[in-house]
């Protein structure tokens, strides 16, 4: 199969594409939503701008977007002016759609949606237009913008976390099945789908991004986290869905291995089983949209192993691991826990931090090699305030308690339901300890060394044999010589001049 | 086992069939439950050609991904195909977990058998090998950021250059291939060939192995451009001033090219146009202005030679470029008889080598180095002796201890960080262009849409062939693609963006002819770099020997004698320059063109040859090449418009000016107070290099600008100060503060109301001080990653520091109050650093290659307690006057840090000193007195 995608021509491949950005989230630790942590979480955006990028028009921004919590009664008021009702927090999911323009295909598209649902024991309860104001959009992101509408679905006398995987099969579900009923250059997106958490994003400057959605303009809208993101990408091509926060999280810097994660990750989602999902797996596959970026990519495998019964912060882990091979100091468990996870995974790896949320907790991690700024700052009224930068959001140096940074391959956790914010240490001492990893790994695992037989591998050296299989295999005399035998007697690779 | 070979009948290859089987087997393995599967072609023989090996892996490794079944299986690989790096990287690139490359060692032992290996046996011979090769492995994985073998396998991180796109779509899914090329067959009519013709030269008891490397000229072996025959035609021509004879040679490399060494010899100019007069077409003086050579380092050159270039370029108006070296300040004013010595285009690369406020004031363009075209994600190596005391001290090293730059710059990590340090740049010489070089690789278009939009001025594509000087093998043969092909994508993907206008664009990579650079014109180019060429002109023979000082031709050496021999002269170098232009000018007449600016990006000119004879140069396709994306309006795309500079928006610019501009202009003092937040970004670097341009190297006298700063400094403050300036920022810093210090201070500490302990919080982010050259700084505070990197000259004191402090530092001193991150000083050729260690737990974070942890001794005391006691004054550091307090025992819980090569220097100079030698006589003596002892140990 190959993969093309809109936009390709000439010599120019879309998957080229790389992007980059600043990101940043404010969170409240004691757990009280409000309004004031939306508006806060804007400005700071705002102070973000400079990392983000514009294309030849000035007020066509490469994107900008913010994930809040659910605000339930903001949702309330909403239902009501559009004329249906809500059942109680948390008994529902919003999904924040980004549709085609042409009524006829949306109306399609909307009905399948429904009858999926359907199929799946859950119900649409209401569409709602998502207020918008168009003012100072530029020329191309106005072209390119979607028909935005947020959707509200239910599933009665299930959990949140049961009807959060549910909304995650339905919306795997039309993903797929949709394509038949959309024309080139019609969107159909979720940029969010969830019972808790709810993204609004756009190709947007970040001034742009609380004009342009009036919502983030209510004082009802009220949230105890807030995650902003402020895109550079290398190209315009106009998108909207390429914007983040994903799903699940933003991510300041690149995957270069991207290519091989999602073979691998093709490759295994066929032996895939869970206790979770059951039959339901199937509905779910492919995990990875291959048209996303590589943000995407990751958010979607992400997302996979999160609603398959991991924590965050273990996912995480398990995609961004700490160098533990040759990591002599650090601690035995902790390492069988590396060891044993590398042989489900391969590190997802490159310069990257990356900010995680499931609308309870959020978290922070950074790569190995510390290759992105990520800093953060504790004020004595229990604000949360990490960024791609330091001073995004002016504080007086009095109120202050905390000016700390993530190290390299750290992770921290912000609980506002427990009030405080988990170390590093503790967050991964916590998964670690779950399970005996020194155990299986040591007991399970088996090296080279533990298999290996004495035999005759040394076959008696046959000069004309081993003439022959040179010749054949193309040979020359300046290759033995210029190139074999240098890694032998200078112990490198030959320095060698340009052409 | 599988048997990765194909057995051909008749006329039939059976290519596909084999593969196809090879799948079928495998699945049947794995149905019976095995978890190991290993491809040999060891069983071949005379009627089963070995499956090129790659071909074979990638091909099962992608079917068993679309079987579902991939991760039950490993794959193994038995060739006796893959004999370098570059093999086994692509093998485990296409999913090998391991590979058995059978016939290097079955080679070793030959070797081993003829004492052909130093004496080494085949047991340890192959041991070394594989060691070696590993080492060569890990170099490709880190300069393609990635840090573990793991995620490298599979990654398949490469561009297929002339494959077909079915052999991709089945065998190498997901890999880009843009220009086309050769089918299935045709790779088996090769491989089926090189088979018969091996058991035709064994049979006729030939025992001995072909002559033929793909790297140096051989008179039997592939063909090179430039040979002797090539070399001596231009030498003569541009000698002698013969358009002639530069016609001839001319001539020669089209040909040449047309024998399909090139991509651009495979095209043809379309001459359906009337043609006009040749003196219509605009004069050769308005083409050199498009004319640069390209980047060579006066280190890895002579000076006459880097000197040469420099003065010819300024004679016709074109641009000479310093290569990544630094540049001798004396070269900044014109010579008496009117010529200028000073290198327009300044290069900024990853080891900042002599890269001051002073060098950047005195560019036309300053040239970003993100890649070279002949090694891509590394750095330039200079080996130890060629680091002549000269040389070191126009790039702040030491004299005779080898250089290498950092692969990454330090403050570049993604695209955002580039836009940052071409904003950082244009603060720092408001008036120079600031271009970028790129190398030709796959998706180079879209870095260069992401480099537009970042504000640069200019984007280089250099190609794969470009380049001189020393770099690893595998770089060299194996990074990077033809000019052509990124050039084209860079055109197209700016265009399709709408960005083209903003942006002069430029190529690079063995521009000999003419026809070399209206071609380049045609795929988009508007200015042109020749590297190769001038240093033929100047008298290069290529004998392959840049990295080992012993150039015969004094060119790519410092050795005084060697010099000696040089014989180049400006002149031929403007020669060289006029006949070019005197090509193209004919070029365009016969095109029909006056103007090259009409002819940019005009690839509906161009058309593939439809007369070319050999086999898999046919199977290319360059339609993609040719492109020309539709455009709302079909204007000229060059680049004719300006970037939005936010020079006028800058905190210098809209309040420092008002209260400096005098001081600068009398000297006066100035103190000030500002407040300063996130987006006030490089604060100081406009005035600084007001400063450097009116005072040169010295500055002001100390202190002059007394400037003070509350807030949240934006990335990058204080970046590039020269003497004279002193910045105090109360509050705290983002990344890259103090980046290219050139002889200013800057003080940082916390807001005295502020409530948290200094010593245990961050107050500067990452990458603090990289490239700092000169000047002093206190920060009263934890800085993050990569502190100090690559400082080469200014004094720090800092209370606490993150991973990789100090890297490829070369000189200067740098106190560290606190606790270090790991990986300290690695790489570290220079200078000298004390760490408070009261808790004994340093050690395991210093990388000791190549330095050597002391005490503090008696020698030391008075500049450490120097430091700390202005360290305390400045910032008013709790700890630091903590340690004072208890100066006594404080000593003796302090660690030096010294370079082992660099103490040696150091000491053999102040012995030559204290004999009563000058002192630049005793460093030429410890020079040589290193290099002797480095003879002796080889």
């Amino acid at each position: 199969m190959t993969h093309k995608y809109q936009g390709d021509q000439g010599l120019y491949r879309s998957e080229f594409e790389h992007d980059n950005c600043g990101i940043g989230f404010l969170a409240n630790l004691k757990g009280t939503p409000s309004y004031t942590i939306v508006r806060s979480a804007l400005d700071l955006l705002s102070n973000l701008e400079h990392r983000g990028g514009q294309g030849a028009e000035k007020n066509s921004g490469d994107g900008a977007g913010i994930l809040l919590q659910i605000p339930h009664p903001f949702f309330v008021e909403a239902a009501k002016e559009n004329d249906f009702s809500l059942p109680n927090a948390g008994e529902y999911g919003v999904g924040m759609l980004f549709l085609p323009t042409d009524e006829g295909r949306r109306r399609a598209v909307l009905d399948l949606l429904e009858s999926i649902a359907k199929e799946e024991q859950a119900s649409v309860i209401g569409i709602r237009d998502v207020p918008v104001n168009e003012q100072g959009l530029g020329k191309t992101a106005l072209a390119a913008k979607p028909y935005i509408q947020q959707v509200f679905i239910t599933s009665s006398g299930l959990s949140s976390d049961v009807l959060e995987r549910k909304l995650y099969v339905v919306r795997k579900r039309i993903e797929r099945e949709v394509k038949a009923l959309l024309k080139e250059g019609d969107s159909f997106y979720f940029a969010s789908l969830s019972t808790r958490t709810i993204v609004y994003k756009g190709m947007l400057t970040t001034d742009q991004l609380g004009t342009f959605y009036t919502d983030l303009k209510k004082k009802l809208f009220k949230s105890t986290i807030a995650l902003v993101h402020s895109r550079f990408s290398t190209n315009t091509f106009p998108s909207w869905e390429r914007a983040h926060p994903n799903r699940y999280l933003m991510h300041n810097g690149e995957i270069n291995t991207i290519k091989g994660n999602v073979n691998w990750m093709r490759a295994r989602e066929a032996v895939f089983e869970s206790d979770y999902f059951q039959s339901d797996l199937e509905k779910v596959r492919p995990v990875v949209d291959e048209n996303g970026s590589d943000s995407s990519m990751f958010d979607n495998a992400f997302e996979f192993l999160t609603l398959s019964g991991r924590t965050l912060a273990h996912s995480a882990m398990l995609m961004i691991p700490e160098p533990w091979q040759n990591a002599e100091n650090m601690a035995k468990d902790k390492r069988a826990f590396y060891q044993y996870h590398s042989t489900l995974m391969e590190p997802w790896d490159g310069p990257t931090a990356i900010v995680f949320t499931d609308g309870n907790r959020v978290g922070a991690c950074l790569d190995r090699n510390g290759l992105r700024p990520s800093r953060y700052i504790v004020t004595e009224d229990d604000i949360v305030v990490m960024s791609s930068e330091v001073g995004v959001l002016p504080a007086a140096p009095e109120k202050v308690v905390e000016k700390k940074r993530l190290k390299p391959g750290q992770m921290l956790i912000v609980d506002p339901s427990e009030g405080r914010i988990i170390p590093d240490e503790d967050v991964k001492q916590e998964i670690i300890s779950k399970h005996p990893y020194e155990e299986w790994v040591s007991q399970e695992l088996k090296t080279l060394d533990d298999i290996r037989e004495s035999s005759d591998a040394f076959k008696e050296y046959d000069e004309k044999q081993v003439l022959l299989n040179q010749l054949v295999h193309g040979y020359t005399f300046e290759q033995i010589h210029k190139q074999i035998k240098p890694l032998v007697t200078d112990g490198a690779d030959p320095v060698v001049n340009g052409v | 086992m599988l048997s990765a070979t194909f057995e051909p009948s008749g006329s039939s290859s059976n290519i596909e069939k084999a593969l196809e089987d090879i799948h079928k087997r495998a699945d049947r393995a794995i149905e019976d439950g095995k978890t190991l599967i290993v491809l040999t072609d060891r069983d071949s023989d005379e009627s089963n050609v070995p499956l090129p090996m790659l071909l074979a892996v990638s091909s099962l490794h992608h079917h068993l991904i679309r079987q579902g079944t991939r991760t039950k299986v490993s794959l193994i690989v038995e060739t006796g195909e893959a004999s370098e790096v570059h093999h086994f990287a692509v093998l485990l690139g296409y999913g090998a977990e391991a590979i058995n490359p059978y016939l290097v060692f079955d080679s070793l032992e030959g070797l081993a058998r003829d004492e052909e290996l130093e004496g080494v046996n085949y047991v340890d011979a192959v041991k070394a090998y594989i060691q070696a090769a590993t080492k060569g492995m890990m170099k490709v994985l880190s300069k393609m950021g990635i840090s573990t073998i793991q995620s490298y396998r599979g990654a398949q991180i490469f561009e297929a250059v002339g494959l077909h796109e079915d052999v991709i779509n089945h065998h190498f899914t997901w890999t880009p291939t843009r220009i086309g090329g050769i089918d299935l067959e045709t790779i088996a009519n090769e491989a089926i060939q090189r088979h018969r013709k091996a058991y035709r030269l064994f049979e006729s008891e030939q025992l001995s192995l072909p002559d033929g490397d793909d790297h140096q000229w051989r008179r039997n072996g592939e063909e090179h451009q430039f040979n002797p025959h090539t070399i001596h035609m231009l030498q003569q021509a541009c000698r002698s001033n013969d358009q002639e004879l530069f016609k001839a040679y001319s001539r020669s490399i089209n040909e040449q090219e047309e024998k399909q060494t090139t991509l651009r010899g495979l095209l043809a100019f379309k001459k359906d146009r009337p043609s006009v007069q040749l003196h219509e077409v605009e004069p050769v003086e308005e083409i050199f202005k498009r004319f640069k050579t390209g980047a060579m380092s006066f280190g890895s050159i002579s000076k006459e030679a880097h000197e040469s270039l420099a003065i010819a370029m300024n004679r016709i108006g074109g641009r000479s470029n310093t290569g990544e070296g630094g540049e001798d300040p004396e070269r900044f004013t014109p010579d008496e008889n009117g010529d200028l010595r000073r290198s327009a285009i300044k290069q900024v690369a990853s080891g900042r080598f002599g890269v001051t406020s002073h060098y950047l004031v005195n560019a036309d363009e300053i040239q970003i180095k993100i890649a070279q075209g002949a090694k891509p994600g590394e750095g330039g190596q200079l080996p130890g002796n060629k680091v002549y005391p000269w040389v070191a001290q126009v790039r702040g090293t030491t004299a005779g201890v080898g250089l290498i730059s950092p692969p990454p710059h330090h403050d570049i990590y993604s695209i955002e960080d580039l836009a940052q340090l071409i904003h950082d740049l244009k603060h720092a010489n408001p008036a120079a262009r600031i271009s970028v070089k790129l190398v030709s690789g796959t998706g180079v278009g879209t870095i260069a849409a992401g480099v537009a939009k970042g504000r640069a001025d200019g984007i280089v594509i250099s190609g794969y062939d470009g380049g001189t000087g020393a770099a690893a093998r595998t770089s060299i043969k194996h990074t990077g693609l033809p000019w052509e092909i990124g050039l084209a994508d860079a055109h197209q993907t700016l265009v399709l963006n709408g960005l083209r206008e903003r942006v002069r664009l430029e190529t690079d990579g063995k521009m000999m002819t003419g026809n070399d650079i209206i071609t380049a014109t045609l795929l988009g180019a508007e200015e042109y770099a020749f590297s190769t060429a001038p240093l033929v002109v100047l008298g290069c023979v290529m004998m392959r020997v840049c990295h080992i000082d012993t150039c015969p031709v004094g060119i790519a050496t410092q050795n005084p004698e060697l010099r000696k021999r040089f014989a180049g002269n400006p002149d031929h170098v403007v020669n060289f320059m006029t006949f070019v232009a005197e090509e193209m000018r004919e070029i365009m007449a016969e095109l029909g063109f006056t103007k090259l600016d009409d002819m940019i990006g005009r690839s509906d000119l161009l058309e593939q040859r439809t007369d070319i004879t050999n086999e898999k140069a046919k199977q290319v396709d360059l339609a993609s090449l040719l492109y020309r994306p539709e455009t709302e309006n079909q204007q000229k795309h060059i680049g004719h418009l300006e970037q939005t500079h936010l020079v006028n928006e800058s905190l210098d610019v809209t309040m420092l000016m008002e209260s400096c501009e005098e001081a600068i202009e009398y000297g006066t003092k100035v103190e000030q107070s500002y407040p300063i937040w996130s987006i006030n970004r490089a604060v100081g670097t406009v005035i600084g290099s007001m400063i450097s341009k009116r005072y040169g190297m010295d500055g002001l006298p100390e202190d002059t600008l007394d400037l003070t700063f509350s807030g949240s400094a934006g990335q990058s403050f204080g970046a590039f100060i020269p003497k004279g300036m002193t910045l105090r920022l109360i509050g705290d810093s983002n990344d890259y503060i103090g980046k290219g210090l050139s002889g200013g201070k800057i003080y940082v500490h916390p807001h005295e109301s502020a409530p948290l302990k200094p010593e245990e919080n961050i107050i500067v982010g990452n990458t603090a001080l990289y490239g700092a050259t000169n000047g002093e700084a206190y920060i009263s505070g934890i800085a993050g990653e990569r502190f100090c990197v690559r400082n080469s000259g200014a004094r720090v004191v800092v209370e606490g520091v993150g991973d990789h402090a100090l890297e490829y530092m070369t000189g200067g001193t740098v106190v560290v109050l606190g606790e270090t991150g790991k990986n300290f000083a690695a790489g570290m050729s220079g200078g000298t650093a004390f760490v408070y260690n009261p808790e004994r737990s340093f050690e395991r974070h210093c990388n000791r290659a190549l330095v050597e942890l002391d005490e503090v001794k008696d020698e030391d005391v008075t500049e450490l307690k120097e430091l700390i006691e202005k360290h305390a004054l400045v910032t008013g550091s709790p700890i630091g006057e903590r340690l004072l307090r208890d100066w006594e025992r404080t000593v003796t819980n302090f660690v030096k840090v010294i370079p082992t090569d660099y103490r040696n220097m150091l000491k053999a100079i102040e012995t030559s000193i204290k004999e009563g030698i000058s002192e630049e006589e005793a460093v030429m003596a410890a020079f040589d007195q290193s290099q002797q002892k480095k003879a002796a140990v080889k």
